[in-house]
């Protein structure tokens, strides 16, 4: 066993180098409220480049789903039913979208409009 | 970084092992020019696996979320059952299979067939390179991916590169059947991972409906996307509020797949056909 030590230290640096680090600083929060009719608001204006927290309360009795599209880099993420997930967001300012969905159900989508100066 | 690490380690090793059984068989009876062509059916291997890759990486990008989601549960959970009876299947050839590719070998040379040989080489390691493939893609699918997960798998390989030459050479200080046994059960532990992750996918693409009450909710201490959670995610299959069905499925798979692996007697391959042997005998 101790001629796996070699492997075992290494196994061990990999790890921290993965798990170091965190989800980021604080953020402007913005909040997005889902019901199993669909997704409020249905558009947000937000300054380019510059990170928010998306608050994620999804009140409906399914859980659902909230990614970018068309381009727009968004972590996935799934926000079961009864409960509040966030998520960090920086807009490209570029048409940004996000869509908020119901897996093999209904469809909205968040259309980012940039905030202007 | 750290699955695509020991992913490859594991897999790297074995497809190490086979080529150094090739080339020192080849060595041994004195017939290093057809080196040459072991190294081509490795390349031939790699170039495969690669095209392999590129192809699901090309055909989950073309599809739309939904679908995308559905292919990648579907593979996470391919990937879990060729990768379980692989790990099987590799401790029941273990005391076999240097023979088994030594014999192969001779028939090859036996028949003058330079072609044989270079498909003996691209099989067996492709075999083990499809294998790894299919893993990567599906682990890359998870939270974690990017460069640290592509930087995992160079170290994991590169690891394997080095424990392979030192075998070759005669100079190994890795204990064979304790690695082999400690990184099969990580890998069927990355794989329950799997199980909990693809259902989860095939949930979110529609396919499974619900995944039933979620009898906690650990969002609070660990955040799905937090760099922790993601890597939790990736490696252990951490999900912040797992359904009853990812926790049944993911300790189900563990508890009876790592329990078989550990405890269960294999049965030992059968013995070579009495032509085989004979070819072995004429060419050694």
């Amino acid at each position: 066993m101790r001629r796996l030590a070699p492997l075992i230290i290494a196994l061990c640096a990999a790890t921290l180098l993965t798990a170091c680090g965190g989800s980021g600083g604080s953020h402007p929060q913005v909040e997005i409220v889902q019901t199993d009719n669909g997704c409020t608001p249905v558009e947000l204006t937000l300054a380019p480049n510059k990170t928010v927290t998306l608050v994620v309360h999804n009140q409906g009795q399914k859980d659902h789903e909230v990614e970018g599209i068309n381009g727009t880099k968004l972590q996935e993420l799934l926000v079961p039913a009864g409960k509040t997930r966030q998520v960090n967001f920086t807009p490209s300012g570029k048409g940004d979208q996000i869509k908020c969905y119901i897996p093999g159900g209904s469809t909205t989508v968040i259309q980012i409009k940039p905030q202007q100066g | 970084m750290l699955f695509s690490f020991l992913v490859t380690v594991r897999e790297g090793v074995e497809i190490a092992l086979i080529v150094v059984i090739l080339l020192g068989y080849l060595r041994s009876i004195g017939q290093r020019r057809y080196f040459s062509t072991i190294w081509l059916g490795v390349g031939v291997a790699a170039a495969a696996c690669v095209a392999v890759g590129a192809g699901l990486e090309l055909a989950a990008r073309e599809l739309s979320s939904s679908a995308m989601e559905a292919f990648e549960g579907g593979t996470m959970l391919l990937a879990v059952a060729l990768l379980t009876m692989m790990a099987f299947w590799m401790k029941r050839q273990s005391s076999g299979i240097s023979r088994e590719l030594r014999e192969q070998v001779a028939r090859a040379l036996g028949r003058g067939s330079v072609a044989a040989l270079v498909l003996l080489a691209a099989s067996s390691v492709g075999r083990e390179g499809l294998e790894t493939t299919l893993f990567l893609f599906a682990g890359s699918k998870n939270g974690e991916g990017g460069l640290p997960f592509l930087l995992g798998g160079v170290l994991g390989f590169a690891v394997a590169a080095a424990i392979g030459w030192s075998i070759y050479r005669g100079s190994s200080w890795l204990p064979m059947k304790p690695f082999f046994t400690i990184s099969g059960v990580v890998v069927i532990v990355l794989a329950a991972g799997l199980v909990s992750n693809g259902i989860a996918h095939l949930h979110e693409a529609g396919v499974l409906a619900s995944v039933g009450p979620r009898p906690w909710d650990t969002d609070g201490a660990i955040s799905l996307t937090s760099t922790l959670g993601q890597f939790l995610n990736t490696v252990l299959g951490y999900d912040s509020s797992p359904g009853l069905v990812q926790i049944a499925c993911y300790w189900l798979y563990l508890i009876a797949t790592a329990g078989a692996f550990l405890f269960l007697p294999v049965a030992k391959p059968a013995a070579p056909p009495p032509a085989a042997r004979s070819d072995a005998a004429r060419v050694a």
